[in-house]
């Protein structure tokens, strides 16, 4: 059997640059997300009224980073693995926003009945009736 | 680069040496207990085994297929009732969508190919790969079994509520998908990190063929889509048993949540298929013109950015039912800008076959019948991303023929163009080209006759999924019927020359189509471990072909 | 014949593992392993993402119920779990660092701290469950909690029950990997040359993890 080569040179010698580091960097990240933890807690039982839900999930993708880049080591690992774990949480992101986008800006009535839909910064015309104006009685809707 | 540096296993055009064959027999031949079938770790058998499952799955969707068309011969009932017409085109579009379209391609010729082309001896993960086939099976026998005892007339897009309500048998089949995913999503896994990891000395990122970078794009989309749908599948079903009413205007549910979860899978599905065909016309088609691909970097990039727009395009399934305006505008572009990255590969093609010296062989016959389905589908396509022409075609039969010309015939004319350029490299046979001509030209009519009828329908307003229809609709039905007929009849011409070329076919040569793939550069069909001697070295690009006006001089045919 | 792959670890413990056939050096075997394990991890995101997503959008069309019916949670015992789940992350971290020093002995010991934390995690929320069982406080049509009638209370509970639930059925899994390699630690297989199963298992937990730090807030903190 004859031996192989391959081309990843590149990841070869990150591999080989690949630091060991000691415990004192984890006991400092768990140390960071004891704290965190206890902050957010604290701050959502405040019930701020604006902004109370946004500030939860700074703090916590501040936390989800220390696990991924310390825990999960991906500070040392170069390339590939940085590049997927990226691409994934942006195709979160995305997904999330165009579905709020059309939540946010739908024609009220396609809209589940008793729901109390937030403000949204964006104002369509589909949301309010076809000609800008409130909504119609019931049975006069445009054919 | 030098155009005359060396290729250490360069086949030629004429037949390899026979004299490494008795040390190293090929993988058909290298164990032939079921067991070393059944349980085999190489790549290159479970590519066959793909190959055959996918085949038979082709048959009964295509037998589906022949059941609803046969129905619609007739305004009124002709050989089944509403019920059965339901069951039937559900299950088409399932077996169809999910045990042939997705997993054949990738299944069947990525599983041969990837490595050979990247001059690496297996994919990263062997046992992973065998776990994908079975997955397969065991989700398709689940899902069959749900057919056989129940079916579902949901149509192949589980669409809530009906699909949460319905008494036929929703479980088995969205859980038999739900295990499909995983087989898709372990696929995709492993051609990723083979793409990283398994790359043979000189094989640069822009040195890879271009249906490894295609295989590429499909398997990110599979990584990131599949989840989503497996979530779904499972809500569906969840819904169904216990009604939690998450996707229940009932019961306070959002039944458009649901189009949008599904349809974050099913739109980048559309491309889980016809990616890996667009990779496959890209070798044919410089294989047969003799020319070195015009603009790689483009059809590279390009397969990439269909990939990612292709992914925020979902919101065009669902611009009347009841999305807001803002968001469909949104999508509408995003949309479009797919056919931007479609026309550039078009066009690149296009430039390849320009003054190249064609070869035209059963291969690029049904490259030229996938260029006309792409166009002419794609520019259909384009006009549905408008929002509103969309709006009159919507759920018409306009619809099913634009994503069957497109999605469908595109990924037909890749599949059969695959079959026919890899027969040699799999199985060492020669079929009959002529044979081949003839069936290529029945299958590429009898498409045009099935479908074209079928945008003229949807044109005039007759609705998709519906079992009975006015009578003015006759004519063009029964024309769309006698071509599927025509398809049916093109598809049993090949599966009888190329059965017959499995047994009794002439032994091929090493590279009968004297390609520059770099998956010619080992014998046909390989040895088990994918080379005999020394590893080859790549130091060409992956279809570099000197100027075909002077390569005709010495060898020409 | 066939099999292009070696099995390590046939006879006696082997200090270095065998590099499969296929690839060309253990250091690209290993970079091929972490690297599906990646691809494998964001395949969970997305598989959240979808909950999340949904949580989202019912959060925004139901704000007041679903304030109230997050009060309803007992914050004391998910920031408890919170801040287990999080320790037993770091135990499972410390286990890669001691076996990139070879010493299995201590991989052993923190990866049974970890399972011992996952399980505690594990009672903590059975007991959640049982009150939200006693409370009717159920998904769908099954809610029948008097004290918030809103329309998207029952909503909440549904979503609260399917993620919490599809999360509790990772951290089995994850019991169960974490298991697995900590009985290869008991062989002494680990070294610097070979601790890639410590480090797949314990990035797995950190998905974990890591999902229920973004769980946490979302159900338990609006």
């Amino acid at each position: 059997m004859s031996a192989m080569a391959n081309e990843s040179f590149k990841e070869d010698r990150e591999m080989r640059q690949e630091h060991h580091s000691g415990p004192g960097k984890y006991v400092a990240v768990w140390a960071a997300l004891m704290v965190l933890t206890l902050v957010t807690v604290f701050t959502g039982r405040m019930h701020i009224p604006t902004g109370a839900l946004a500030l939860a999930l700074v703090i916590a993708s501040v936390k989800g980073a220390l696990v991924a880049l310390f825990f999960m080591h991906l500070a040392e690992h170069q390339g590939a693995s940085r590049l997927v774990f990226a691409t994934s949480m942006l195709f979160v992101v995305l997904m999330l926003l165009f579905t709020l986008f059309d939540i946010g800006t739908r024609f009220r009535p396609a809209l589940p009945s008793y729901s109390t839909p937030e403000e949204w910064p964006v104002q369509t015309r589909g949301q309010s009736g076809r000609y800008g104006g409130e909504l119609k009685a019931p049975g006069t809707n445009p054919k | 680069m030098s155009p005359s540096s060396s290729i250490a296993a360069e086949p030629g055009a004429v037949p390899a040496p026979d004299e490494h064959h008795e040390h190293h027999p090929s993988y058909l031949v290298d164990g032939t207990t079921v067991k070393s079938w059944l349980l085999t770790l190489d790549h290159k058998r479970i590519g066959v085994m793909y190959l055959i499952w996918v085949l038979l799955f082709f048959l009964i969707g295509g037998i589906y297929a022949l059941i609803v068309r046969l129905e619609l011969l007739t305004p009124g009932p002709t050989i089944i009732d509403a019920m059965t017409y339901n069951r039937a085109f559900t299950m088409h579009g399932v077996v169809m969508i999910f045990l042939f379209m997705i997993p054949a391609i990738p299944g069947a010729f990525g599983n041969f190919m990837l490595p050979l082309m990247l001059g690496a001896k297996d994919v990263a993960f062997p046992r992973l790969n065998l776990l994908s086939l079975y997955l397969l099976l065991t989700g398709a026998f689940i899902a069959i079994w749900g057919m056989i005892n129940g079916g579902m007339d949901t149509g192949w897009t589980f669409y809530t509520p009906y699909s949460t309500h319905t008494t036929t048998t929703v479980a088995p089949i969205l859980f038999g998908a739900f295990i499909i995913g995983f087989s898709s999503i372990a696929t995709g896994l492993n051609f990723i990190v083979t793409t990283h990891t398994m790359r043979a000395p000189g094989i640069t990122w822009f040195k890879m063929p271009l249906f490894v970078w295609a295989m590429y794009a499909t398997a990110c989309i599979q990584v990131l889509a599949t989840p989503v749908l497996g979530l779904v599948l499972l809500l569906v079903v969840g819904e169904h048993l216990f009604h939690f009413g998450i996707f229940d205007p009932a019961q306070g549910g959002d039944p458009v949540l649901f189009q949008h979860l599904f349809w974050f899978y099913s739109h980048p599905a559309v491309y889980i298929m016809v990616l890996p065909a667009f990779g496959v016309m890209s070798e044919v088609v410089a294989a047969f013109s003799r020319k070195n691909i015009f603009g790689y970097r483009a059809v590279a990039f390009s397969s990439l950015g269909i990939a990612f727009v292709g992914f925020f395009a979902w919101g065009h399934h669902m611009f009347v039912s009841g999305q807001s305006t803002f968001n469909a505008g949104v999508f509408a572009v995003l949309t479009m800008l797919v056919g931007v990255f479609t026309a550039i590969k078009v066009f690149n093609w296009v430039g390849t076959v320009y003054k190249g010296a064609v070869d035209f062989k059963t291969p690029f016959a049904y490259f030229c019948g996938f260029l006309y389905f792409t166009v002419f589908g794609g520019m259909t396509g384009v006009a549905f991303a408008t929002a509103s022409l969309d709006v009159p075609w919507h759920d018409t039969y306009f619809v099913v023929a634009h994503f069957h010309f497109i999605m469908v015939g595109a990924t037909i004319m890749a599949f059969m163009a695959a079959l026919h350029y890899w027969f040699p490299k799999m199985f060492g046979k020669m079929y009959h080209e002529g044979w081949g001509l003839v069936s290529a030209a029945l299958i590429i009519l009898g498409f045009n006759a099935t479908f074209i009828p079928q945008f003229l329908l949807g044109n005039a307003g007759m609705p998709r999924r519906y079992y009975e229809y006015p009578e003015r609709f006759q004519t063009l039905n029964v024309a769309s019927t006698a071509g599927a007929s025509l398809l049916a009849f093109g598809f049993l011409i090949s599966a009888i020359y190329l059965t017959y070329a499995l047994v009794y076919g002439r032994r091929a040569a090493s590279n009968p189509w004297r390609s520059r793939g770099y998956e010619w550069m080992t014998e046909s069909p390989p040895p088990t471990h994918n080379f005999v001697g020394p590893q080859p070295t790549y130091s060409e690009e992956p279809h570099f072909y000197v100027e075909p006006q002077k390569a005709e001089v010495p060898d020409a045919v | 014949m066939q099999s292009s792959t070696a099995t390590a670890g046939v006879a006696g413990v082997p200090h270095r593992p065998q590099v499969a056939a296929h690839f060309a050096s253990l250091e690209v075997q290993n970079h091929a392993a972490r690297l599906g394990m990646w691809l494998f991890l964001a395949t969970e995101i997305l598989l959240f993402a979808g909950l999340f997503v949904i949580y989202a959008n019912y959060r925004f069309l139901f704000p007041e119920a679903f304030a109230l019916a997050s009060r309803e949670l007992n914050l004391n015992l998910g920031t408890f779990n919170t801040l287990l789940l999080i320790t037993s992350s770091f135990t499972a971290a410390m286990a890669v660092h001691y076996a990139k020093e070879a010493k299995n002995k201590q991989v052993v010991v923190m990866f049974v701290l970890t399972i011992l934390m996952a399980m505690g995690f594990l009672v903590v929320k059975y007991f959640e469950y049982a009150h939200k069982f006693h409370e009717h406080q159920l998904p769908g049509p099954y809610y029948a909690f008097p004290g918030l009638t809103l329309p998207g209370a029952s909503a909440y509970f549904t979503i609260y029950f399917l993620s919490t639930g599809l999360h509790a059925f990772h951290v089995i899994v994850g019991m169960i990997v974490l298991g697995w390699v900590t009985l290869k630690a008991m062989r002494n297989e680990f070294s610097a040359y070979n601790y890639t199963a410590v480090e797949l298992g314990s990035m797995y937990w950190h998905l974990v993890d890591l999902v229920w730090i973004f769980l946490f807030p979302m159900l338990y903190l609006i």
